[in-house]
């Protein structure tokens, strides 16, 4: 690594940090920015390094977000009360509550993603080229129908998250509100979501895909 | 679910009659996209995502002149001209500058084209659900077990008759043959001095209006969404896929397939899993294809 590009890395990360004090305006956009950021990594490791064109990258987007929303509603209320009333009774989560959810949710949302990845890995890695995108982009399709059809999970109309507890009007409760943007105000819907640990799987998988492919290197 | 089985199979097997219908007419639209996509595929080599995009698209282009009082089956050939039109602007602006790439270069074009226009149609329509009603009658049978609408059975007549007149062109004229020639070798078409950037023009042209037409039909029989393109794409892709480039009676067969498939996944599991039918059908398509060449493949030991 330069000089230069450690500048630039460390330039993009101060700007992170200081963006949303300077233009609170602009909290969302930025989240969604950095969330984009992650999904493009991924897109990196799957088409860029291991060589496979995945359209269907934002299944694990989709699977991470249900698997932590589901995590931190059902640690401390019942999930399919919580789905059935459609976000209309806000019950109320106190910072502890909140946070260790958080955290557990992100941490399930990973492992859960590694844990299907390695499943859904053995059927679509028998494609190749043109006929894996088009799988994997009909694997994230149907994902989505089928988390429709399942009514613990809100079915068609998704889970309302809990509001994020604290106020937003310090700085540095407006970098956690940064970090948790994605978690916290989106609500979560079969069709549209925020993020969780898919770079986490993406890395998991490639190093799974290493350890798969060398017979198979050693036979060539 | 085994209600739904028993009162299929059981209660009253005369809804099967209903089903197999159902199947037939939809499979109807799915193979004219179908034999469009095929056709690009086989000819250019561009794997066109936005299939089924075009499909909604022509819908919608027929439902705007449903609004100014023109009747669908009126609008066919007005649809026609209008996305093969749309389909030559598109080649010029895009597809002409991916051909000669990597194919997955094309297959990401098309799908960022396919994005585009379902944001477009979005902003112009609207997410509503849409429908065209073309005022035909609708008839019963077996004790109003079985329902078949007489806008259905036009349809099939209408996809049944652009399908002929498509192939016949293919066969006859002399665009078909320049396609044709295109197709099975390009560089031997361009010494023998056929135009080939016209003919991929033209391709993927006729392919647009194809799909335009089989988008008239869905707005007459079945609904619009502007969303609802990529899985159009999707059963395209599953269908060619299974019954492989330039087999006409394969393309045909495999649509009527698949619309079973739905329709039958559809009473049995819920009708939010018919897409995820055709889904987990173009998976299998796709696995059962791959075991087929690993069979073909031969590894070094």
């Amino acid at each position: 690594m330069t000089k230069n590009q450690i500048l630039l890395y460390l330039a993009i990360a101060i700007s992170g940090v200081v963006g949303p004090i300077l233009f609170p305006n602009y909290i969302q956009q930025m989240a969604v920015l950095w969330i984009m950021v992650l999904m493009a990594s991924t897109w990196d490791i799957t088409g860029g390094q291991m060589g496979y064109n995945s359209l269907g990258n934002i299944t694990f987007f989709g699977v991470g977000m249900y698997i932590s929303a589901v995590i931190q509603v059902s640690m401390f209320y019942d999930i399919a009360l919580y789905t059935a009333s459609y976000g209309a009774i806000k019950p109320v989560f106190t910072d502890e509550q909140y946070f260790s959810g958080l955290a557990m949710g992100i941490l399930a949302g990973g492992v859960g993603c590694v844990v299907l990845a390695r499943l859904l890995g053995a059927v679509v890695f028998g494609l190749r080229g043109p006929y894996f995108a088009i799988g994997t982009l009909g694997v994230a399709i149907a994902a989505g129908q089928i988390a429709g059809t399942i009514d613990t999970i809100g079915g068609g109309a998704g889970i309302s998250m809990p509001f994020f507890p604290w106020d937003i009007h310090y700085p540095v409760d407006l970098l956690l509100h940064h970090l948790f943007c994605a978690c916290d105000s989106c609500h979560i819907s079969p069709s549209a979501g925020c993020f969780q640990l898919s770079l986490v799987w993406l890395q998991m998988q490639s190093v799974m895909m290493k350890i798969k492919l060398k017979p198979w290197v050693f036979q060539l | 679910m085994l209600d739904n089985l028993q009162l299929l199979f059981v209660y009253a097997p005369v809804m099967n009659i209903q089903m197999i219908l159902d199947g037939i007419f939809v499979g109807a639209v799915f193979a004219l996209s179908a034999y469009g996509l095929a056709l690009v595929w086989g000819v250019m080599n561009v794997k066109n995502l936005a299939q089924g995009d075009f499909v909604i698209m022509g819908g919608y282009v027929a439902f705007s002149l449903y609004k100014l009082g023109i009747h669908p089956v009126i609008a066919i050939p007005i649809v026609a001209v209008c996305m093969f039109m749309f389909g030559w602007i598109v080649y010029i602006m895009i597809i002409r500058r991916v051909i000669d790439n990597d194919m997955f270069v094309s297959l990401l074009a098309t799908f960022g084209l396919s994005l585009l226009l379902q944001q477009v149609m979005n902003l112009i329509y609207g997410p509503e659900v849409q429908t065209i009603d073309s005022h035909f009658p609708i008839f019963t049978m077996f004790d109003d077990f079985v329902t078949i609408p007489v806008v259905k059975i036009v349809s099939l007549a209408l996809a049944m008759i652009f399908a002929l007149a498509v192939v016949i062109f293919m066969k006859k004229s002399r665009m078909g043959q320049a396609i044709r020639a295109t197709a099975q070798d390009a560089r031997a078409a361009r010494v023998l001095g056929i135009n080939t950037d016209n003919v991929y023009a033209f391709t993927y042209s006729l392919n647009a209006s194809i799909c335009g037409v089989a988008g008239v039909l869905v707005s007459m029989i079945w609904v619009l969404q502007p969303f609802y393109g990529i899985v159009y794409s999707l059963r395209t892709f599953a269908i060619v896929t299974a019954a492989g480039l330039g087999n006409l009676p394969a393309v045909i067969g495999m649509s009527f397939a698949l619309g079973w498939v739905e329709q039958y996944a559809g009473i049995i599991a819920g009708a939010e899993w018919q897409v995820a039918s055709a889904v987990f059908m173009l998976l299998g398509v796709l696995m059962w294809r791959q075991i087929q060449l690993r069979r073909q493949r031969q590894v070094v030991r």
